[in-house]
């Protein structure tokens, strides 16, 4: 298998274990937000799973992905709206919702779906980053003495945080890119877009694993 | 890479650099942050242990001192008015009729004199000192079996360890305390008593048939309560003390105490 192969198809099967390590979510009983967690990711695989097949036949996927991440964005918004405390925050993660959808809405009807929508990728992502930066803050000023490392938000945070925060500005320069630096777009998006979300999914792997034993009023 | 880098790549490295950092720099001043917090909470806790030490130390001293002056009190007030009826009683004279009733009555001042001089013994914590806790505790035991309510059994083994006088009183309240509870609510017909000496630790067991602990502990386990203090005080010592229900076969304390019940 050639090498860019191997590693273009590294990513899928990394997603592929996260999903399936997921479903200890419903095995071992864990909280409901691990649980929702579990179905986003598994979904997640479904996509990129299907993303893959369909760039194999020659055609555009980029509608695929921009399904994806709406539905990314959106879970994973709620999400953290049932783990952070903080007033302010929860407030403006249901703004989020409202401004997101019309966001989604204006950008498919201006431009349509077939090419990645980067106001929203960028928008949403900035968020996304904001979001896990808000948990760590959580964690920072809470009094509790547990190892943040036996709480899995911790690491999903670290995940979405490096995920986000790396991939962004190449999501949103996506379009430019490929129209005029096809290579360097091949290039970035082989060894850096997939050395993220190897290292997301690693991350995930690391919450789902971090602990087995939840009380069963969780 | 064929192609030259543009502006526009440099940026882009150059933003995923910095996010990269940043995520960095928050992970790990979360870490150190916890390491503090829980470094914090253990100081916390040292604290608080020391402060409860010192409050029961506290607390055993004035018990003490209050101990010895109802000792003083005892011999000085109550055992001299004792004498000095004896002495009024022995003056009567001699007249027949009221003999009888003044030999009784001389009988019962005596006992009340000797159970007097023993309770005076066993709370003054200079006698404890003095006798050792072992002769303090069969002195108890002692004094309970002649109130003929209790057929008493007491065996030891093996070869008695110094122990430090402060120790020696604290033993011996916990095992005064058993023995009055078992004395006040266990209706109970036999005490069982041992002492067992192993190397550098001492097992003490006190049995009863009584009724048990059972629900009497919610009555006695309340705050200031004499199995609170028996538990403060072997946490004093430090000590092992087990109290086990055995109804309807009675009670059993056993109090472990040596140099591997130390911290």
């Amino acid at each position: 298998m050639p090498a860019a192969t191997f590693i273009s198809t590294l990513p899928i099967v990394v997603v592929g274990l996260a999903a399936a390590t997921s479903l200890l979510a419903f095995a071992k009983d864990y909280p409901l937000a691990l649980k929702k967690l579990s179905l986003l990711w598994i979904f997640n695989f479904c996509t990129d799973l299907a993303g893959h097949i369909i760039r194999s036949h020659g055609l555009k996927n980029h509608w695929l992905y921009n399904i994806n991440f709406w539905i990314m964005y959106l879970v994973v918004a709620h999400l953290y709206e049932g783990q952070i405390s903080d007033r302010l925050v929860r407030k403006s993660i249901r703004w989020f919702y409202i401004l997101f959808l019309v966001s989604v809405i204006l950008e498919t009807i201006l431009y349509g779906m077939q090419d990645l929508q980067p106001v929203i990728i960028v928008g949403a992502g900035v968020f996304m980053v904001f979001l896990a930066a808000a948990y760590f803050r959580q964690l920072y000023m809470s009094e509790d003495t547990d190892p943040i490392t036996r709480d899995p938000w911790f690491w999903f945070s670290f995940g979405f945080f490096i995920h986000f925060g790396g991939t962004m500005p190449f999501l949103g320069m996506l379009n430019y890119l490929w129209a005029h630096y096809k290579t360097f777009t091949n290039f970035y998006y082989l060894y850096f877009s997939n050395s993220f979300t190897i290292l997301l999914n690693l991350l995930i792997i690391a919450g789902f694993l971090c602990r087995k034993n939840y009380q069963k009023s969780r | 890479m064929p192609e030259k880098l543009p502006e526009v790549t440099l940026i882009l490295f150059g933003s995923t650099i910095v996010i990269l950092l940043l995520v960095g720099l928050i992970v790990l001043s979360l870490f150190i942050n916890q390491k503090r917090k829980f470094r914090y909470r253990q100081d916390s806790l040292a604290m608080k242990n020391d402060f409860d030490q010192a409050l029961l130390r506290s607390q055993l001293e004035i018990q003490a001192q209050a101990f010895e002056s109802i000792s003083r009190e005892l011999h000085d007030n109550v055992g001299t008015l004792i004498s000095i009826a004896m002495v009024h009683i022995g003056s009567l004279g001699n007249n027949d009729s009221l003999q009888e009733k003044v030999l009784a009555t001389e009988s019962l001042l005596n006992e009340a004199m000797d159970t007097l001089r023993d309770i005076s013994r066993s709370i003054h914590p200079e006698n404890i000192s003095k006798l050792g806790w072992q002769q303090s505790f069969k002195a108890e035991l002692e004094r309970v079996r002649k109130t003929n309510l209790f057929d008493i059994v007491y065996g030891e083994e093996g070869e008695p360890f110094p122990v430090e006088i402060g120790k020696q009183v604290i033993i011996f309240r916990i095992l005064q305390e058993s023995l009055n509870n078992i004395v006040k609510h266990s209706d109970a017909r036999h005490i069982w008593a041992a002492i067992r000496f192993e190397g550098s630790k001492v097992i003490i067991q006190i049995q009863d048939d009584g009724k048990g602990i059972g629900q009497v502990a919610e009555h006695i386990a309340g705050p200031g309560s004499g199995i609170r203090n028996m538990q403060a005080r072997a946490a004093m010592l430090p000590a092992i003390l087990k109290i086990e229900n055995r109804a309807p076969a009675g009670t059993r304390l056993t109090l472990i105490y040596g140099e591997e019940t130390s911290y």
